[in-house]
């Protein structure tokens, strides 16, 4: 009797650590996993709250952020998109949650400081509506029942009505619908979604927000809905389109559904299929340059027009845009750092937002000099091409082009990257 | 002239209090610990909460919450000359208001924001690596070392966060502990200094859950990376060695 007891717990203990073994591998290609934009109070006798700049709880191997137990609800899917680990023709081992499993996860992980909340999506079964359906139980479970105030993210399945997407906005902090990739066309090549199926719920999102916005203003009352906006994500390196097609993709996005983020995912090539490129390693230095551009956007003050154009339509792999565009615009500096405005201060080489803020506020103690500006953080090695402070340029700034150049691609390498350099050298 | 204080946060600002009032340069330093140096007249200050109280009040109102949370972070740094620093800064921010805490053109301002943000940097890392382990008395426990003095960031994190659990954040390497249930939090008094640095995880074990969710949680620490972008320089970078310790995806390899 014991021991059969004993057989069962262990039974039902495997399946749960199975079951979050292949739903959370089956989610992991998505790239977000930002828990900021809600600052959701706390509760007297609940669990969980908000944090305004988001919390990362961990690092994986990958070097990426872990923030919420990112899982798909179930990786069975009635869809065979080309580049999914999931797709329906797939030979891979399928499993599903129970809403109590997911709750109890969550919890569980929350209590121990694991996560800062749940980030729920699923592959599609029966159709788009019965899968929002169960995926706002284990939402509405976790709010009401469980008085949970951390974060839920939502995927929107493409295709569920909008009184789901209301619903998903009401517990959720962050809904997202996945652009996937660039273009019409190949959406139509690689998906089974159309265009229109992911468009529509992106703008009902955008018309919810505005709405929920205008009519707290009469009654305060009202819960926010989706407090932490929306986002969307689409894979680089699987279809043909240029940096400056995708740079302007979200451009749009940002201005016309005020997307908080799009997120950018190198294509890893999971499954044989000959509409997908042949790629040994992911498209990294891709990727990283194209949140270069993105970050430029969006706390930069750049357009994508000044980034990228029709006849220069992609990111250098060798120094990154800002970089680029400053050497693109001698004609613009050098820069009097004591007088510049802050639009132009950001737009320096080597100061990055928060040195910019505070090069304004500290000039109001009085000028600056070099020596000040590496006590604010700024990169002179970078900076210091670009800027003058009391009318003078950094000692020994020797502007000839090669010299600037060898300065920019340098400091230009992503984080971890291989090192050129040594494999070169090795070669000979 | 030096001023030597209890080492609390209220007897630094009693002497600060103190140390307005005197002309010369002044340095402040806690008494425990304290080297005497040739030719460097002592004071010791009396804690006083009133005192104190004035202080804060003061620093409020000149610098606001933004300014008042330098200072504290700043105190909480516990690194060399600190509180000198500390008392530099406020000085300077009583005399020329919020701006001077953007004064980068001073030195000893720049080291004192410099402190502050490395205490800021640590804070934030923490708020997302201090793991909770639930213990056979059904507290959730959790230990940690970190290189500043954390401890009064935390709780009120925790105490909006985990208002439903009753826990307990202890800090082993300077030996102390808050103690949280019902909404009402307390600091631990332990019966000797050596229990005070003592893993209660140890002493009282885990409760009966714990294991599964440390080992799925591991587990899904592990399947989440992206193979084909393994990249341990990054990972090393943003979370060092010395915190593995006590990460429960990390301590077992």
């Amino acid at each position: 009797m014991c021991l059969l007891l004993f057989l069962k717990v262990v039974l039902v203990e495997m399946e749960l650590i199975e079951k979050l073994e292949i739903l959370g591998a089956a989610a992991k290609f998505d790239a977000s996993c930002s828990s900021s934009g809600s600052d959701r109070k706390g509760t007297f006798g609940g669990i969980g709250s908000g944090h305004k700049s988001g919390i990362c709880h961990s690092w994986s191997a990958d070097g990426r952020c872990i923030s919420l137990l990112k899982v798909l609800f179930t990786n069975y899917c009635i869809n065979d998109c080309a580049y999914c680990i999931n797709r329906r023709s797939n030979d891979v081992k399928r499993a599903s949650f129970t809403v109590d499993e997911l709750v109890q996860l969550t919890m569980n992980f929350y209590k121990r400081n694991y996560i800062e909340g749940l980030f729920l999506s699923s592959g599609i079964v029966k159709n788009a509506d019965y899968t929002m359906e169960r995926m706002l139980l284990v939402a509405k479970k976790l709010r009401t029942e469980e008085h949970f105030n951390g974060y839920i993210h939502l995927k929107v399945i493409p295709g569920a009505s909008e009184i789901l997407i209301k619903e998903a906005g009401l517990y959720a902090d962050r809904v997202s619908v996945n652009i996937e990739l660039p273009s019409e066309k190949s959406l139509k090549l690689l998906t089974e979604k159309s265009r229109d199926s992911i468009i529509k719920p992106m703008g009902e999102i955008c018309g919810d927000i505005v709405e929920n916005r205008e009519e707290r203003k009469k009654t305060k009352k009202l819960p926010v809905f989706a407090p932490a906006g929306q986002t969307t994500q689409l894979i680089v390196g699987a279809t043909p389109e240029s940096d400056f097609k995708i740079v302007k993709l979200s451009e749009a996005f940002y201005k016309k559904f005020s997307m908080k983020r799009v997120y950018y995912s190198a294509f890893v090539p999971v499954n044989s299929d000959k509409r997908l490129p042949v790629v040994s390693t992911p498209p990294l230095d891709r990727e990283h340059r194209l949140y270069q551009a993105d970050w430029l956007m969006r706390f930069y003050g750049f357009k994508a027009d000044e980034i990228l154009s029709e006849e220069n339509p992609f990111l250098s792999d060798e120094i990154d845009p800002k970089a680029v565009w400053a050497m693109r615009n001698m004609h613009l500096f050098p820069l009097e750092i004591n007088t510049a405005s802050f639009e132009m201060i950001l737009r320096v080489p080597g100061i990055g937002r928060q040195s910019a803020v505070r090069i304004v506020l500290a000039r109001r103690n009085g000028s600056l000099d070099f020596d000040d500006l590496k006590r604010i953080g700024v990169v002179l090695k970078r900076a210091r091409y670009f800027i003058t402070c009391k009318g003078k340029m950094m000692a020994d700034t020797d502007l000839a082009e090669k010299n600037i150049f060898e300065a920019m691609r340098s400091t230009s390498t992503r984080a971890g990257a291989p090192d050129h350099t040594i494999e070169q050298l090795s070669l000979f | 002239m030096i001023f030597l204080y209890d080492g609390t946060f209220e007897g630094f600002l009693s002497a600060v209090f103190d140390a307005f009032l005197v002309k010369e340069e002044v340095e402040i330093e806690k008494k425990n610990g304290f080297q005497p140096r040739f030719f460097a007249e002592t004071r010791e200050v009396e804690t006083s909460p009133e005192k104190a109280e004035r202080v804060a009040a003061k620093i409020l109102e000149t610098c606001g919450t933004r300014g008042f949370s330098a200072i504290v972070y700043i105190f909480l740094s516990e690194e060399e000359h600190c509180e000198t620093y500390d008392f530099y800064l406020i000085k300077a921010a009583l005399k020329n208001g919020k701006k001077a805490f953007s004064c980068f053109q001073d030195e000893r301002i720049a080291s004192a924001m410099m402190m502050r943000k490395k205490v800021s940097r640590e804070y934030d890392k923490m708020l997302g690596l201090l793991r909770f382990s639930e213990l056979s008395n059904g507290i959730f426990y959790a230990p940690f070392e970190p290189d500043f003095n954390l401890m009064p960031l935390l709780v009120p994190h925790f105490y909006e966060r985990l208002s439903g659990t009753r826990w307990m954040i202890h800090d082993l390497k300077r030996g102390i502990a808050v103690y949280h249930a019902g909404g009402k939090t307390e600091t631990v008094e332990f019966i000797d200094e050596i229990t005070s640095h003592m893993n209660m995880e140890t002493l009282l074990g885990k409760s009966e859950n714990e294991d599964s969710f440390e080992k799925m949680w591991s587990n899904y620490f592990k399947i989440i990376a992206i193979e084909s972008r393994i990249n341990p320089k990054l990972q090393l970078r943003f979370v060092p060695q010395r915190y593995w310790k006590h990460l429960t995806e990390r301590k077992n390899g």
